[in-house]
C-alpha cells in the first residue's frame, strides 16, 4: 500500500492533539470523580449536621448504610446518637446534639475509618459580656434578697455557684452566701441569684448558726470568673468585678403612695418620670407597672430605671393623648430585701399587720 | 335471607367503622405530630406508659405516649457506673456539657427513661436498656401539652399586656387523674402549687397556691418546694413537700383549689444547711416507707406509721445547730444521692455521686433498705 508522506504528516497532527485532549479530557473527568469531603452544616453558630458524600461509602445500599456508619467523638468507642438522613448523593447526620466546639469527630465506615472532623473553637470576638448586676448600687442592704447578673448572650447553665464568688474586704471568700437554686429567665440572659433567705430572716436557724450572709458596715466584691461560657461554648469576653458596701437593715415595704409622679405634657413622646425615693428590684420594676387609660386600656411603652433603680421611666410608643391616666402597680414589687406592696419579707406573724392588703396599687396623673 | 345478608354486612361495616374510628383516637386524647420540647426539668410517669415531661422553658407540661407497655413485674438489677461518661459520649460530647436533670422508671415495662440537657440547651430524652442508650424522639409521636405560662383563671386578656411569668419547674409527679407540679419564680422568692387534670382539657381546670409555714416559730418562711409526693395517710390523701432547709410539710390534696392559700402542717425539720432532692415510697409488711435524698445530708428514712401518729405541727424554732425535729427518722449508710426513683416494689434505681467522683446508676434493694 503506498502512503503519502505529506497526507501523513497532515493527519498525524490533529490525531497527536486528539489524543493530547482526550488525555487532558480524561484527566478532567477524573478530578470531577474525585469525592467530595465530609462537610458541617451550620446553624445560629452551631454544628447540627455533618454531610457524607455517598461516593465515600463504597457504592453500599441505601438500607445498609446506617448499619455501616457511625459518627463517634475521638477516642470514645461509641456511636453518637442522631437522626440519618439518605439520599442518592449524600448522608446527613442530624446529632441529637450538636456537635461541640473544639472536639474532633470521626466518621466510620465498615470498621475503618473514613475521616476526622475537626468543629472549630468559637470565635473570641464575639464573647458575651456582662450587661449589668443589679442592683447597680454602690451601698445594698443588710438583708439583700437577690442579685441579678444580665448577660449579653444566652448562658449555659448549672455553672453560676462554680463561677462566682464573694470576697469580703478585700480578704476572706464568704461561703454559702447563695442559695443552690439557679434561676434563669426564659432566654438565659438574666440569672437571679438568691442570697439564703435562711440567714436572712432573723431567728431562723441558718441565720443564728451561720449569721446573716452580709455584714452591715462591711465592704464586698463579687467576682464573676471569666470561664462561665454561653450556650455556644464561648467564655465571657473578661472577668467581672463589683465593689459594694452593706448599710441598714430595710424593714419597710415600699410605699407606692410616697412616688412622686412627674407628669409629661400632652402631644409628645415626653417620658414619665417616677421618683420611687429608695431603690427597688430592677426585674419586678419592668414586670409590675404599667399605665392604662381612664378606658382600662394599657398604653404601650417602654420601662427603664435609673439612679440606680430609684427613677423609672416610662416613654410611650404613642404620643400622649390629655387625659386621666393610672400607674398600675402590681403588689409583687419588691425592694431590694424581698418587701413587697403587701408584706415584710422577714415578717413577724405573730403580730398582725392591720394594712388591708390587695392585688394591685394605682396612682392618678393627668397629661394636660 | 338476602335481608339478612343485607343486615349481616351493614352490622359488619359499623363494627369495622366503629373499631376504625377507635384506631384513630388515642383514649387520652393525644395527636400525631412533633413534641416542641425546648427543656426538660421533670419527668414521671403517669398511667399506661404515658410520660409526663416539665418544660420551664416552653411553660408548659407535655405528655407523651411511650407506647411501652409490655408489662415486667420483676425488674432486673440494673448497674451502669459512670452514667454521666456513657451519656456524654452518646450525645458526642464531653461531661462538663451535659446535666441529668431526672429520671423515672416506667412502672409498666420498668424501663428507665432520663432527662438530660446539653449546655447549648438542648433538650434530650433517653431510654436505658441494659447499658444499651437509646434517643426518644419527639418527632411522630402521640402528645397533648398544656400551657402553665399564664395564673389560672386569668386569660391572655386579664393579664392586660403584662409579660408572661418565667417560671421553673422544681418537681412534678402524677396522683390520681392530676399531674401535681411545683415552680419556682426567678423574680419572687416563693412556689406556686398547680393540680391540672388529665387528659388535658382546653378548659385548663388548673388549681394555684401559695405555700405558706411557720415551722420556725414566729417568722415566716416563703420558701420553695424543692420535691414532693403524695401519700394516703389514715385514709386521706395528702401532698408530702420537703423545702430547702429541709422541713417535711403536710398539705391535704382535697384542700388544694385554684386560688386558695393553704397553710401546711410541719411534720418534721431534718436539718438546716440541706436541700431535698427526691422522694420515694417502699412497702413492706403492710407498713409504708418514705426514702428521702438530701443535697448535704445521707438519704433519709421515714416510717409513714410514724408521720399517721404525729398529730402535731412544729412552730417552735430548732435551738441547736442542725439539730432535728418532729417525726422520727432513720439515715441510710448511702449519700451524695442525685436522684432516685421505684425500679419495681423491691428495688430503687440510685444516681449517686461516689466518693472517688464517679457518678454511677445502681440498684438498692428494698429490704436492705427497710
Amino acid at each position: 500500500m503506498l502512503t503519502n508522506p505529506v497526507n501523513n504528516k497532515k493527519i498525524r497532527r490533529p490525531v497527536v492533539w486528539c489524543l493530547v485532549f482526550s488525555f487532558l479530557l480524561i484527566s478532567c473527568s477524573d478530578i470531577k470523580k474525585d469525592p467530595l469531603p465530609v462537610s458541617i452544616q451550620w446553624q445560629n453558630n452551631r454544628a447540627v449536621s455533618m454531610t457524607i458524600p455517598r461516593e465515600l461509602l463504597q457504592g453500599v445500599a441505601k438500607d445498609s448504610v446506617e448499619q455501616l456508619l457511625h459518627i463517634q467523638l475521638e477516642n470514645t468507642n461509641t456511636p453518637v446518637l442522631g437522626e440519618y438522613i439518605i439520599t442518592d448523593e449524600a448522608v446527613v447526620f442530624r446529632p441529637l446534639v450538636a456537635f461541640t466546639r473544639g472536639l474532633n469527630y470521626e466518621v466510620w465506615f465498615s470498621g475503618k475509618l473514613l475521616n476526622k472532623v475537626v468543629i472549630p473553637s468559637g470565635s473570641t470576638h464575639d464573647a458575651p459580656k456582662i450587661v449589668a448586676v443589679y442592683p447597680t448600687s454602690d451601698t445594698v442592704p443588710l438583708n439583700l434578697l437577690k442579685i441579678y447578673i444580665v448577660f449579653s448572650k444566652p448562658m449555659q447553665e448549672g455553672q453560676s455557684l462554680n463561677n462566682i464568688t464573694v470576697i469580703k474586704n478585700q480578704r476572706d471568700t464568704v461561703p454559702s452566701v447563695f442559695l443552690d437554686l439557679e434561676l434563669w429567665n426564659n432566654e438565659r440572659t438574666i440569672h437571679t441569684l438568691w442570697l439564703d433567705p435562711g440567714r436572712i430572716k432573723r431567728d431562723l436557724q441558718p441565720n443564728k448558726t451561720m449569721g446573716a450572709p452580709l455584714q452591715q458596715g462591711e465592704s464586698y466584691q463579687v467576682i464573676i470568673k471569666q470561664d462561665w461560657r454561653d450556650v455556644e461554648g464561648v467564655s465571657l469576653a473578661s472577668e467581672y468585678q463589683r465593689d459594694f458596701v452593706v448599710g441598714l437593715r430595710d424593714s419597710l415595704s415600699p410605699d407606692a403612695e410616697s412616688w412622686t409622679i412627674h407628669t409629661p405634657k400632652a402631644g409628645g413622646h415626653e417620658r414619665l418620670k417616677i421618683d420611687l425615693h429608695e431603690s427597688l428590684d430592677y426585674v419586678l420594676l419592668k414586670n409590675t407597672v404599667r399605665v392604662v387609660d381612664k378606658t382600662g386600656k394599657v398604653i404601650n411603652g417602654v420601662i427603664e430605671t435609673a439612679a440606680e433603680e430609684t427613677i423609672l421611666y416610662f416613654t410611650p410608643s404613642g404620643e400622649w393623648s390629655p387625659g386621666d391616666y393610672t400607674l398600675e402597680i402590681e403588689s409583687r414589687l419588691e425592694d431590694l430585701a424581698g418587701n413587697n406592696l403587701n408584706r415584710l419579707f422577714d415578717k413577724d406573724l405573730t403580730r398582725q399587720s392591720k394594712k388591708a392588703t390587695k392585688e394591685i396599687y394605682k396612682r392618678s396623673f393627668r397629661v394636660q | 335471607m338476602k335481608k339478612l345478608y343485607y343486615f349481616a354486612a351493614a352490622c359488619a361495616a359499623f363494627v369495622l367503622l366503629v373499631a376504625a374510628n377507635r384506631s384513630t383516637s388515642h383514649p387520652y386524647g393525644l395527636k400525631t405530630g412533633t413534641a416542641d420540647v425546648k427543656s426538660i426539668s421533670a419527668i414521671a410517669f403517669g398511667p399506661d406508659g404515658i410520660l409526663f415531661l416539665g418544660d420551664s422553658r416552653s411553660a408548659a407540661v407535655f405528655a407523651i405516649d411511650t407506647k411501652d407497655k409490655t408489662m415486667v413485674e420483676k425488674a432486673a438489677a440494673v448497674e451502669i457506673k459512670n452514667i454521666d461518661q456513657k451519656i456524654a459520649a452518646a450525645l458526642g460530647t464531653e461531661v462538663k456539657n451535659i446535666r441529668i436533670q431526672d429520671i423515672a422508671v416506667n412502672p409498666i415495662s420498668k424501663k428507665i427513661y432520663c432527662a438530660v440537657q446539653s449546655s447549648d440547651g438542648t433538650p434530650v430524652l433517653l431510654k436505658l436498656e441494659g447499658d444499651k442508650i437509646q434517643a426518644v424522639s419527639f418527632k411522630d409521636i402521640e402528645f397533648s401539652t398544656i400551657s402553665i405560662a399564664n395564673v389560672p383563671g386569668e386569660d391572655v386578656k386579664d393579664r392586660g399586656g403584662r409579660p408572661l411569668r418565667d417560671q421553673s419547674i422544681s418537681d412534678l409527679n402524677y396522683s390520681d387523674g392530676s399531674v401535681l407540679l411545683s415552680g419556682l419564680s426567678n423574680q419572687e422568692f416563693g412556689s406556686t402549687f398547680r393540680k391540672i387534670a388529665f387528659p388535658f382539657s382546653d378548659k385548663q381546670e388548673q388549681s394555684s397556691l401559695e405555700i405558706f409555714h411557720a415551722a420556725h416559730g414566729k417568722y415566716e418562711t416563703n420558701s420553695p418546694i424543692r420535691t414532693f409526693t403524695t401519700a394516703e395517710l389514715n385514709g386521706k390523701k395528702y401532698l408530702v413537700a420537703s423545702y430547702t432547709c429541709t422541713p417535711l410539710v403536710l398539705f391535704p390534696l382535697d384542700e388544694l383549689k385554684a386560688g386558695k392559700h393553704v397553710k401546711g402542717r410541719t411534720v418534721a425539720e431534718f436539718g438546716a444547711g440541706n436541700s431535698p432532692i427526691d422522694m420515694v415510697t417502699l412497702k413492706k409488711d403492710g407498713n409504708s416507707y418514705l426514702f428521702m435524698a438530701n443535697s448535704n445530708r445521707p438519704v433519709m428514712r421515714i416510717n409513714y406509721k410514724n408521720i399517721e401518729t404525729y398529730e402535731g405541727a412544729l412552730t417552735e424554732p430548732i435551738k441547736e445547730s442542725y439539730s432535728t425535729a418532729g417525726v422520727n427518722f432513720v439515715t441510710l449508710p448511702t449519700v451524695n444521692v442525685l436522684q432516685m426513683d421505684k425500679l419495681d416494689d423491691t428495688q430503687v434505681l440510685v444516681l449517686q455521686r461516689r466518693a472517688n467522683g464517679d457518678l454511677d446508676l445502681w440498684t438498692a434493694r428494698g429490704d436492705r433498705w427497710i
